[in-house]
C-alpha cells in the first residue's frame, strides 16, 4: 500500500436535492449525500460501492465537477473544485479524467474515432495537428485498438472497442486521475476482463489513480485498493478492500457481500430446491 | 465470512438428484430462427424436466431470447423457424393462434427482462393483473380476479398488497415491479416460467430476493423454471442444468455442477475463469477477441476464431455433439 499524500479530499460534502412536484409548497428533500469525508492517495485505485440511490454516482459526479455541492470542500490535487471558475475547469480537466458507463452512449456518432480521441488536445492546445496525429497513433496502440481505427466511426465497433476508445480518449490529455464510472457494467462478460487488465496495465505505465464505482463487488475486490461502501448518502464502511469484504463490520456491507452471487455452484449458499 | 467453505450449504448431493432423469415437459429438437439473412438460432436442442431449474447462459446475441421467445413463438413475422418443440404434447410450432393463446401464460408464464415495460404506465396495477387474471380465466368475476390478484402478489412477497394493486407502475420500486411481473406470470397456474434476465436491471440484494423467490415459487408449485442470465454467477447459485449458448448454437450443457467443475468446451472454461470470484483475489483472465455480432453461417465452430486450443479442423466444421449422460458439448479437443 502506498504511503504518498492525498490527492482527492473530501470533508463533510453534502448535496440534497428537491424531489416531488415542482410547483409543490413542500418539496421533499433528498439527501443524496449527506456528509461525507475520505481522501484519496496518489496512485491507488479507489473503490465506491453501492446500490442504486446510494450516492455513488453523485459523489462521482461532484468530484468531477459536473455536480454541484452545498456544504463541504472537495479538493483534487490542490484544486478547490467548489470554487472553479471557468478557466479553471480547463485546467482541471487535464488533472482528472472520466470513463462512463455506456460506450455507446459516449461516443459522438458522426465523428471520427482520431478525431474523438484529440479533441481533448485540441481543446487544451496541445501539439499542432500533426504531432496530435501522432499522439491519437500511440494512443490507440497502448489502449489495444488497431492504428486504422482512426479513420473510422465508433458504430464500427464492437462495445469493447468502444470502452477502449474512451479510456483512450480520457488519457490524451495525460491526466493524473480517471473516474470510472461502472466502466465494465455494460460489457459483455467474455470482454469485462479484457478492459480491467487494460485499466490495471495503463495504471502500473502511467501511475494512475483512479476512482473506481461499482456495484460489482467481485470486480472492486480485484482492482481497488482501498474502498467505501455507500448507502442512503452517507458512507458505511471504509478500508482496505481486503479486510472490508472479508471482515465487513457494518451489517449493509455483509448483506452485499452474501447477496453477490458466486459462479461457484459447490459453494452455494442454499439448496437449489426446498 | 460466506467466503469460507463451513458457511456454504452442503448441498453437493441435493442438486444433482433426479430432475434430468424426470420426465420432460418441454422438448426443444433442432430448433434453427433465421431473421432475414442472420442465424438466430442453429440447431438447438434441450429438454426441461417437470419442476427443473435450467439455466440458458450467453452473451448479447448468443440466441439465447430468441429461443425463450420461440418456446412461446413469440417472434417476428420474418423469422423463419425450424425444428420441433414439444410442449406437454403440443406442438407449439404448428399449434394454431386459439392453442398458443391457451398456452401462453396457462401452460408457460413468461417473465420479460424489463420490468419497466412490461407494465402499462397509464393503468394501475390491479387493472392490469385483474385484466389478465379474466382474460386466462374466463367466467371469472370481477372480484374473484380482485382476490387472486391479492393473493398472487402476497406469493411474490409484496407486503401491503391492497396498496400494491391500487399503485400506477412508476410508484413502485424495480424490485417491486420485477415482483409484480412474476406475479402476472403465475395467474394461470403455468407450468414452465420462463424468465428472461429478470434481474439484470436490479441491484444485487434485490436481485438475490427474487432469484430466491423464483425458487421458492417452482418449488411450491412443482413448476419449471427456464433463466436466462448472462451471468454465471447467477446459474451457479440457483440453476439444476445449465445451457451455454454461443452465436445462437448450445456449445455445452451439463449439470451445474459438473459444468463448473468438468467443463469440456473451451468457451465455457474460458467463461469461468474470467469471472471474478468474490473473495478469492487473482488476476483477470480475459478471453481475446469479441463475440460474433451476426451469424450468416455456421459452418466451422464458432468460438474457434477466440479459441487458444483450436485446431484447424476447427475451422472446417460444426464439431458434432459429444453426448454422455448429464453432459454433451460441440468441441473437437475438449478439456478432459
Amino acid at each position: 500500500m502506498m504511503s504518498s499524500p492525498d490527492i482527492i479530499t473530501l470533508n463533510n460534502v453534502r448535496r440534497t436535492f428537491r424531489s416531488g412536484h415542482t410547483f409543490s409548497w413542500r418539496p421533499r428533500i433528498v439527501k443524496a449525500v449527506d456528509g461525507i469525508s475520505f481522501s484519496v492517495r496518489r496512485g491507488e485505485t479507489f473503490g465506491i460501492v453501492g446500490e442504486s440511490g446510494s450516492g455513488k454516482s453523485t459523489t462521482a459526479r461532484m468530484i468531477c465537477g459536473l455536480e454541484r455541492f452545498d456544504s463541504g470542500s472537495i479538493i483534487v490535487d490542490g484544486i478547490d473544485v467548489g470554487r472553479l471558475r471557468r478557466g479553471d475547469r480547463l485546467k482541471f480537466r487535464k488533472i482528472l479524467q472520466l470513463v462512463f458507463q455506456d460506450p455507446y452512449a459516449a461516443l459522438n456518432p458522426h465523428w471520427k474515432v482520431g478525431d474523438l480521441i484529440a479533441e481533448g488536445m485540441r481543446v487544451h492546445g496541445i501539439g499542432d495537428r500533426r504531432e496530435r496525429r501522432k499522439r491519437v497513433l500511440a494512443l490507440l496502440d497502448q489502449c489495444g485498438l488497431p492504428s486504422d481505427a482512426a479513420n473510422r466511426y465508433p458504430f464500427e465497433f464492437s462495445g469493447g472497442q468502444r470502452q477502449r476508445i474512451c479510456i483512450a480518449r480520457a488519457l490524451a490529455v495525460e491526466p493524473r486521475i480517471l473516474v470510472l464510472d461502472e466502466p465494465v457494467s455494460a460489457l459483455d462478460v467474455s470482454i469485462q476482463a479484457q478492459i480491467l487488465i487494460l485499466l490495471q496495465t495503463l495504471q502500473r505505465e502511467l501511475g494512475l489513480t483512479y476512482v473506481f464505482i461499482s456495484h460489482n463487488l467481485a470486480v472492486v475486490e480485484q482492482l481497488c485498493d482501498r474502498l467505501i461502501v455507500m448507502k442512503s448518502g452517507r458512507i458505511v464502511e471504509t478500508g482496505p478492500t481486503e479486510e472490508v469484504i472479508h471482515y465487513p463490520s457494518h451489517e449493509y456491507t455483509r448483506t452485499l457481500v452474501e447477496a453477490t452471487p458466486i459462479p461457484e455452484p459447490s459453494r452455494r449458499r442454499r439448496p437449489a430446491h426446498v | 465470512m460466506i467466503i469460507s467453505s463451513t458457511d456454504a450449504c452442503e448441498s453437493n448431493g441435493l442438486a444433482v438428484s433426479s430432475p434430468s432423469q424426470g420426465e420432460p415437459i418441454l422438448d426443444v429438437r433442432d430448433l434453427s430462427v433465421r431473421l432475414g439473412s442472420v442465424r438466430a438460432v442453429t440447431n438447438v436442442s434441450f429438454r426441461v424436466s417437470r419442476g427443473e431449474f435450467f439455466g440458458i447462459v450467453g452473451e448479447s446475441g448468443s440466441g439465447k431470447s430468441i429461443t425463450a421467445r420461440s418456446i412461446i413463438k413469440l417472434l417476428p413475422p420474418s423469422a423463419r423457424v425450424e425444428g420441433r418443440i414439444t410442449f406437454e404434447g403440443t406442438d407449439i410450432l404448428s399449434a394454431s393462434p386459439d392453442e398458443l393463446r391457451q398456452l401462453r401464460g396457462s401452460g408457460i408464464g413468461f417473465v420479460f427482462q424489463d420490468a419497466v415495460a412490461a407494465l402499462d404506465p397509464v393503468y394501475t396495477i390491479g387493472y392490469q393483473l385483474v385484466e389478465a387474471c379474466r382474460a386466462k380465466m374466463p367466467g371469472v368475476s370481477a372480484s374473484q380476479a380482485h382476490s387472486r390478484a391479492l393473493s398472487l402478489l402476497a406469493e411474490v412477497g409484496i407486503s401491503d398488497p391492497e396498496r400494491c394493486l391500487a399503485s400506477y407502475p412508476h410508484q413502485l420500486s424495480g424490485g417491486m415491479k420485477q415482483r409484480v411481473v412474476i406475479a402476472a406470470a403465475l395467474i394461470a397456474d403455468p407450468q414452465l416460467i420462463i424468465a428472461d434476465e429478470p434481474t439484470t436491471a436490479l441491484d444485487v440484494t434485490v436481485q438475490k430476493q427474487v432469484l430466491e423467490l423464483l425458487q421458492k415459487i417452482a418449488a411450491a408449485r412443482g413448476a419449471a423454471v427456464i433463466l436466462i442470465t448472462h451471468d454465471l454467477g447467477v446459474v451457479a447459485e440457483v440453476c439444476d442444468r445449465t445451457a451455454v449458448f454461443y452465436a445462437g448454437t448450445v456449445v455445452e450443457e451439463a449439470d451445474t455442477f459438473t459444468l463448473f467443475k468438468e467443463a469440456r468446451h473451451p468457451y465455457t472454461v474460458a467463461l469461468i475463469e474470467s469471472l471474478p470470484v468474490l473473495g478469492v483475489r487473482k488476476a483477470f483472465k480475459a478471453i481475446p477477441g469479441s463475440p460474433p455480432k451476426v451469424v450468416e453461417q455456421l459452418e466451422q465452430c464458432p468460438f474457434a476464431p477466440r479459441c487458444d486450443r483450436a485446431l484447424p479442423e476447427c475451422g472446417a466444421r460444426l464439431p458434432p455433439e459429444t453426448v454422455s449422460p448429464d453432459h454433451r458439448y460441440r468441441c473437437i479437443n475438449p478439456y478432459t
